[in-house]
């Protein structure tokens, strides 16, 4: 009896631990809802946040090309550079630079609690949508800008236009839930 | 080798030309910004943002020139710009670009780093993956023993670089056997590093100007 009930505890830990990711250095913590898949981290790589499939998919496609996978991902990264330093030209720095198309409005209700955030929509010729949300947080570093956070965080969604609305009210959950508590 | 403008050279003449032509290509490229501000303030130009909420139409503009080093940026070229330069000379590599990629520790300044001594960002996410180094020259050492071979000749191409990272020959073509820089999220990660390349070919050249004043030369 008694190892049964501890098996069960160990199970439910285990459980409970794949459910939630956390990144220390950045100070991001996820609770990964029913219907999307937690991609495992590289071991051997500097963890800038989590990725998570849509769909119907199995860990073996986290190591495939994300492009042809829909997907939700966070990108965090330390803002020390100019041309990434504010919420604008980080924004404009994502919709260019990693998904090369121009900001187009994105779509209501994208944001983060408690901070400030600016979203876009880049819309692909071959059917795929990238939604970004870009925030900031994390005590400034005065050495470098004193006015702006000192993490930059990238909430990204990359659907089609079929899976567009369905994968909006999941990444709206995804942003209700996740916490962006840096080390201060 | 000489070194002019932040970059190496071998024939000096040939140096100042390319800088000269690339000074002057730049002050071409600063107009026709001035021209397409203007051009924005029109309402003719400019991208669509949500921000808190509300869809604004952002005009864009040039970020300003920038014409000092931050006292984070001298921190960092103080600690990494003579260990970095060394190791980039005989790869035959711009040292801007070595000093970019440290923009994964906040160039020396924030997180993992901290514990361990990595500005490159070649720790993993947990304990048992860390590279830890305990001085500057030795973390330059390390990054050159993972990525020399890699980035060997890359010059002062920045795309030849971030591919050779990334395990791609200067084409894109991955090379078997080559290790990879970011698996999970390329497209993010290389926007990162240029972005940190672009930082370090701006206070590079004014931190070795202001040193070298500071020096006497």
């Amino acid at each position: 009896m008694a190892i049964t009930l501890w098996a069960c505890v160990l199970l439910n830990v285990s459980a409970a631990s794949q459910d939630i990711y956390r990144n220390e250095e950045f100070g991001i913590t996820l609770s990964v809802s029913k219907g999307l898949l937690l991609c495992p981290t590289p071991n051997d790589e500097h963890d800038h946040g989590p990725v998570l499939l849509l769909g119907n998919t199995n860990t073996k496609d986290c190591s495939e090309d994300l492009a042809i996978h829909r997907s939700i991902d966070v990108f965090a990264s330390f803002n020390k550079i100019e041309d990434t330093k504010t919420l604008t030209r980080f924004l404009k720095s994502q919709c260019t630079g990693v998904f090369k198309g121009n900001c187009l409005p994105a779509p209501p209700h994208l944001g983060i609690e408690g901070t400030r955030s600016a979203a876009g929509r880049v819309n692909h010729s071959d059917g795929w949508i990238d939604i970004i949300v870009v925030t900031q947080a994390g005590k400034p570093d005065p050495l470098f800008d004193a006015s702006v956070p000192s993490i930059n965080y990238d909430l990204h969604m990359h659907t089609n236009r079929e899976h567009l609305e369905n994968d909006l009210r999941v990444f709206r959950s995804v942003l209700a839930t996740i916490r962006l508590s840096p080390v201060q | 080798m000489p070194f002019i403008n932040g970059r190496y050279y071998a024939n000096p003449a040939f140096g100042r030309a390319v800088e000269t032509a690339r000074a002057a290509e730049s002050a071409s490229q600063q107009s026709r910004t001035n021209q397409q501000e203007q051009h924005d303030a029109n309402g003719n130009d400019g991208h669509w943002v949500t921000i808190d909420g509300h869809h604004v139409l952002l005009h864009d503009a040039q970020a300003k020139r920038q014409s000092h080093v931050s006292v984070r940026d001298k921190a960092y070229l103080d600690k990494y710009y003579d260990a970095v330069a060394a190791f980039a000379k005989r790869y035959n590599v711009d040292p801007a670009l070595v000093l970019g990629v440290g923009i994964e520790s906040g160039f020396a300044s924030e997180g993992t780093y901290l514990r361990t001594g990595d500005a490159f960002g070649m720790t993993g996410g947990n304990t048992k993956h860390m590279t830890k180094s305990e001085s500057p020259e030795q973390n330059v050492k390390q990054f050159f023993d993972n990525y020399g071979k890699q980035i060997r000749g890359t010059g002062n191409d920045a795309s030849a670089f971030v591919n050779g990272l990334q395990g791609c020959d200067p084409s894109g073509k991955r090379v078997n056997g080559w290790k990879v820089y970011n698996t999970d999220r390329p497209g993010s990660w290389d926007t990162l590093i240029n972005g940190g390349i672009a930082q370090m070919r701006r206070s590079a050249p004014i931190y070795l100007s202001q040193r070298a004043k500071v020096r006497g030369h």
